[in-house]
């Protein structure tokens, strides 16, 4: 099971309430302008607390008035795992109802599948709205059935080019490990390369059909039981009418309040902004790394994984 | 928000080809695998290595598949899937610039069906070094990022089923840019090392603004290329000649029945090609 799109439009939405909210310090709208690409790029990655903490951790000692890019996307980097974690922690429990076996006719992967075609849909406007990094584009061919080229009738889908570019990428990202090159063991390097290469691949016509071809039944189960993505939540109706993020202003105590009855998305949304604000309070020295542990719901599973 | 740059992309193709960072240095350093023009890599980013080896792994691929001659069990090694887990997607972990010596000699029959992948990986990469290592190193380094663009560029029009004639420059762009998000997707989620998620950031952020930026340059090429840079970087160096016939079994949906068929090639593509397949049914036998 596996979101994509989820994760960067709760990154997304989070940063534009973390600029609003002017609950960034220098430092970090610093970062998360000049390398919003690189929250949003972390949001998609996973095992985020293994440096999220560490980050902040590390830069809160001693800081200057400005980091070097590489630091500032660091804590962009920071802010994106954080918000991740937000995303997860509030759809995996709806995840976890569903049956891990791909084969049922109602599956936790689909189950994620059907969460990313719905924010497609809902958040990126099925591609008419890209995100807000000019290094990450989403358009209405992100979920086309191998990518079309041209707008011509007789086009042929550029499935050749997609399969030449698409191993070139998983190549290129593995080589941005360092194990690659140093680790010397050949067994060893196999089996990293597996994790890299192996583990987790998902099938991108799922994604296809979810947003070309939505079962009724799955959305309603998926979708619709578990009240996915509510665009009359106040905190999603505030969030989309942001348009930009230059002024700022106090919103209402209330529309951060968590509560059962939200949508998955409004309570990702709260949870990633919760997240994010205390790891910027812990960045700040206003609160110890418990406590920052604490709100981020910080259990033993998370440092094992 | 987009304001990561004002320009970026016009700052970004000044230094598209800079060197990404001593990882990138570090690895490359090691092996032969994609490492042709080995003056040059200072100037390197993973990409800009080039798509001769991912192109000539894919092509390779499709001929195992139309040769009637060759084992199912080459044939699933060669076998791989953007769409599902595979065994066969090791033979891309092959490319990667790291040679293992016990893998090159002991023998595919002793192997599980990654290993064999893999190692398919490795002759081709092997047989792509030998092949246009020269012409690397015959060029003028300054020139070499567009050398790769030039051979990138030819390589994936004449592989790839699109009729580029219908294509414009700017829905190039959009499609290769656009190709990024679903294909972290297919990875899951993208997974750091766990000893260095923090590096890691940056050299992503860094290959994600490259590879943008790499996009634009290739589809410009792709779309208009200058016709005295063509001449000197594919024509006077014989880089690809499509009547070669390995290459076009390779493209034509026409099965084989004889090594032969495809032997007997002009170009340097033509003949790594048909080397690649050689090596790898030779391994099998």
């Amino acid at each position: 099971m596996s979101e994509h799109y989820s994760h960067i439009a709760v990154y997304e939405d989070t940063v534009k309430l973390l600029f609003v909210t002017d609950r960034l310090p220098g430092v970090f709208k610093t970062a998360l302008t000049q390398f919003y690409d690189s929250g949003l790029i972390a949001s998609t990655s996973r095992d985020g607390l293994l440096w999220a903490i560490p980050i902040l951790e590390k830069y809160k000692v001693n800081q200057p008035s400005s980091f070097d890019d590489e630091t500032s996307m660091k804590l962009a980097g920071a802010i994106g795992w954080l918000t991740h974690r937000g995303a997860d922690l509030a759809a995996k429990p709806i995840l976890k109802l569903f049956d891990s076996n791909k084969s049922s006719h109602f599956n936790n992967t689909e189950c994620s599948v059907y969460f990313d075609a719905e924010v497609y849909r809902q958040v990126f406007q099925s591609g008419k709205k890209s995100t807000r990094s000019m290094y990450n584009l989403i358009t209405p061919s992100s979920f086309t059935k191998h990518f079309n080229l041209a707008n011509t009738p007789n086009a042929k889908p550029a499935e050749a080019l997609e399969r030449i570019l698409s191993f070139h990428m998983i190549t290129d990202w593995t080589m941005l490990n360092p194990f690659v090159s140093t680790e010397t063991d050949c067994t060893i390097w196999l089996q990293k390369m597996q994790k890299q290469l192996h583990d987790y691949h998902e099938d991108y016509r799922m994604y296809v059909e979810a947003v070309q071809n939505p079962q009724k039944d799955k959305t309603q189960k998926y979708l619709i039981d578990h009240n996915y993505y509510n665009p009359h939540d106040d905190i999603i109706r505030r969030v989309r009418s942001i348009a930009d993020t230059e002024h700022t202003e106090e919103l209402p105590v209330t529309l951060f309040k968590e509560s059962d009855s939200l949508s998955v998305y409004a309570r990702a949304l709260l949870k990633a902004y919760k997240y994010t604000t205390a790891g910027i309070r812990f960045f700040q020295n206003e609160i110890s790394k418990d406590e920052f542990g604490q709100i981020i719901e910080r259990t033993k599973h998370d440092n094992e994984n | 928000m987009k304001t990561e740059m004002n320009n970026p992309i016009d700052e970004l193709s000044r230094r598209t080809f800079i060197k990404l960072s001593a990882i990138a240095g570090a690895g490359l350093m090691l092996g032969p695998s994609l490492t042709f023009g080995e003056d040059a890599s200072e100037d390197r980013t993973y990409f800009v290595n080039g798509m001769i080896p991912a192109c000539l792994l894919l092509q390779t691929a499709e001929l195992a598949r139309k040769a009637t001659f060759v084992s199912q069990e080459m044939k699933k090694a060669l076998d791989f899937s953007i769409y599902l887990t595979n065994e066969a997607n090791f033979a891309f972990a092959g490319l990667l610039p790291h040679e293992w010596k016990a893998l090159t000699k002991s023998s595919f029959a002793d192997m599980p069906k990654e290993k064999q992948a893999f190692k398919a990986g490795m002759i081709v990469s092997n047989t792509a070094n030998e092949h246009f290592s020269e012409i690397y190193s015959n060029c003028e380094r300054s020139k070499i990022p567009e050398l790769r663009l030039y051979h990138d560029a030819c390589l994936l029009k004449h592989v790839s089923d699109i009729d580029i004639k219908q294509v414009t420059k700017e829905e190039l762009v959009t499609f290769l840019r656009t190709l990024v998000s679903p294909m972290i997707t297919r990875t899951h989620t993208l997974r750091p090392d766990r000893d260095d998620g923090m590096n890691w950031i940056v050299r992503m952020t860094k290959w994600n603004r490259d590879y943008y930026a790499y996009a634009e340059n290739l589809a410009d090429i792709m779309t208009k290329p200058d016709p005295i840079k063509v001449d000197n970087y594919i024509k006077k160096l014989n880089f690809i000649d499509l009547s070669d016939k390995s290459i076009r079994y390779a493209i034509e949906g026409v099965d084989f029945g004889e090594m032969h068929q495809v032997d007997g090639n002009r170009s340097l593509y033509g003949k790594a090609l048909y080397e690649s397949l050689k090596r790898i049914y030779d391994g099998f036998k």
